[in-house]
């Protein structure tokens, strides 16, 4: 009871008179609310609250004292918050809490309470001091930062949903595309076959069968650029290689031997088709002209060079060279160009190479050679 | 020595590369014993003449697979199929338990000598053929018929 005397006299203090105790005085004036409970009463009631916790609460001196301060807690308050107070209470320790109150008139505001316990001189627990400072402004801006962050967060993460689909659709079709040009490549072969094996005429069959080397040959192409990791290079030499021991095989001419001396060129995929078809038909002619007497073989060689200025394919036979040649003759042949040739200066014109065909003593030596800067320009 | 010729089963739903199929297949002298068009076409004509070797398409008429066709073969213990297909990405699992794949588009040249290879491995394993370039064997196959080098 002496306690409250206390508070008593302290509220009937007057500060500006200097008389009393400063120290209450200026608890008393602070602008900081502040009030003082007593545990050792039941429900632990405010025994002291000071003008500025009045102004804050809206709630007279009157309904303040002599209550359990919970009446400042309404429903949208954090039940872990107002758990931690009242653990703080039980252990008698200290603590800093942001909570939501409310005032008398209902209204919000958001407390940034501090709470310690107040010792005796033989370590009993007399009292609790809290002071509260409202630091709504502060928690709505914390709170709308928060808003803000999260709206951006999830703006972010929709379009990046967004994204990752249409990339998941263009690979399905992408993979659409190329499942639809590998079986319309096999139905043109098939077609071309098909046409050939029920051919009688020898020249027809094998004109046929011309065709179906090129056409194969776009496929190949074709499986090529899309088995790889990247679809928009191609690697020539791996290219030619498989072309070369192929077109041997079928060939049917054991004697003929290839000589490979093939550095890594990676072209684009744009010129992949050009050149493949240009390889094919050199070789093809090589195959078919140099070597005309079944009896005798010989070699065709093949290489390619890459360098910083571009990158070079030669195919090289020892066998009869071209004055007995008509296909893919350089100089303009008296008689009109087959389909080969014509092809062959067509696809070099695509591919703006220097096409070279010249005598090799012995033999003929196809040259084709592209430029890195001419390249792109096609690209 | 020379093998006996394979009876083989077709399984195809695009008509003109089924008798381009066929052709390679009698030009290499083997036997077809059917050409089936769909899964049910292809089981019905599977249980009935019990083929050698089976050239088995993914994506057949009537929305139905290979695939099912394969399971049919396995579950009657049977393993000598090879898939045909454009996109033999899609066949995870192993080839489901058949001997290999076979990409399209393939040369007159891959299907002949991926069917001599085949004639050499299902009835005078291992092989002693190279296995052709475009055919990729399933791990078991690849073990079974590996090269024997002394």
């Amino acid at each position: 009871m002496e306690d409250i005397d206390a508070f008593r006299l302290t509220d009937a203090l007057d500060a500006e008179q200097g008389t009393g105790d400063p120290f209450a005085a200026a608890v008393r004036s602070t602008r900081m609310p502040m009030i003082v409970t007593d545990p050792r009463k039941s429900d632990n009631p405010i025994v002291f609250a000071n003008d500025a916790f009045i102004r804050l609460s809206g709630y007279s001196r009157d309904e303040c004292m002599g209550v359990n301060c919970r009446f400042l807690q309404g429903p949208d308050t954090d039940p872990a918050a107002i758990d931690r107070l009242r653990e703080a209470v039980a252990a008698r320790t200290d603590v800093s809490v942001e909570i939501l109150n409310y005032r008398k008139d209902g209204s919000t505001f958001w407390n940034a309470l501090y709470m310690s316990p107040v010792f005796g001189h033989d370590g009993d627990l007399q009292f609790f001091f809290a002071s509260q400072l409202d630091v709504t402004e502060i928690k709505d801006r914390e709170l709308k930062a928060h808003e803000d962050r999260a709206f951006f967060e999830a703006a972010v993460k929709e379009r990046t949903v967004e994204l990752e689909q249409a990339l998941e659709q263009q690979k399905m079709l992408l993979h659409e595309v190329d499942h639809r040009v590998k079986n319309n490549l096999q139905m043109v072969s098939a077609m071309i076959r098909n046409q050939a094996r029920v051919s009688d005429s020898a020249d027809v069959k094998a004109a046929l069968s011309q065709t179906l080397s090129r056409v194969d040959t776009l496929g190949v192409v074709h499986r090529r650029l899309y088995e790889a990791e990247d679809i928009s290079q191609f690697d020539l030499a791996d290219f030619i290689r498989d072309l070369a021991t192929s077109l041997l095989d079928t060939s049917s001419r054991p004697e003929i031997s290839l000589d490979l001396d093939l550095q890594s060129i990676e072209t684009s995929a744009q010129n992949a088709s050009p050149i493949a078809l240009l390889v094919n038909e050199l070789l093809t002619n090589a195959l078919k002209h140099a070597f005309p007497d079944p009896s005798q073989g010989g070699t065709i060689r093949i290489a390619s060079r890459q360098d910083a200025s571009g990158f070079s394919v030669v195919i090289e036979d020892d066998g009869v060279g071209l004055p007995d040649r008509g296909e893919a003759d350089a100089a303009p042949a008296p008689k009109k160009p087959t389909f080969g040739t014509k092809l062959v200066r067509s696809l070099a014109r695509q591919l703006r190479a220097q096409f070279i065909q010249e005598p090799a003593h012995p033999g003929t030596r196809s040259t084709i050679r592209i430029d890195a800067d001419k390249t792109r320009m096609t690209e | 020595m020379t093998l006996t010729p394979l009876h083989i089963l077709i399984v195809e739903d695009e008509g003109l590369i089924a008798m381009d199929i066929e052709g390679i297949i009698e030009d290499g002298g083997h036997v077809v014993v059917g050409s089936a068009v769909c899964a049910n076409e292809a089981i019905a004509l599977y249980d009935r003449w019990k083929p050698e070797l089976c050239i088995i398409d993914v994506e057949l008429l009537d929305g139905t697979t290979g695939i099912e066709v394969a399971e049919h073969i396995r579950s009657k213990g049977g393993t000598a199929f090879i898939f045909l297909t454009a996109t033999p990405k899609r066949l995870h699992g192993d080839y489901r338990g058949g001997i290999g794949v076979l990409s399209k588009p393939f040369t007159h040249r891959q299907l002949s000598s991926t069917l001599s290879y085949l004639n050499e491995g299902l009835f005078d394993p291992p092989p002693a053929l190279a296995c052709p370039s475009n055919l990729n064997l399933s791990s078991a196959f690849r073990h079974d018929w590996a090269p024997r080098i002394a």
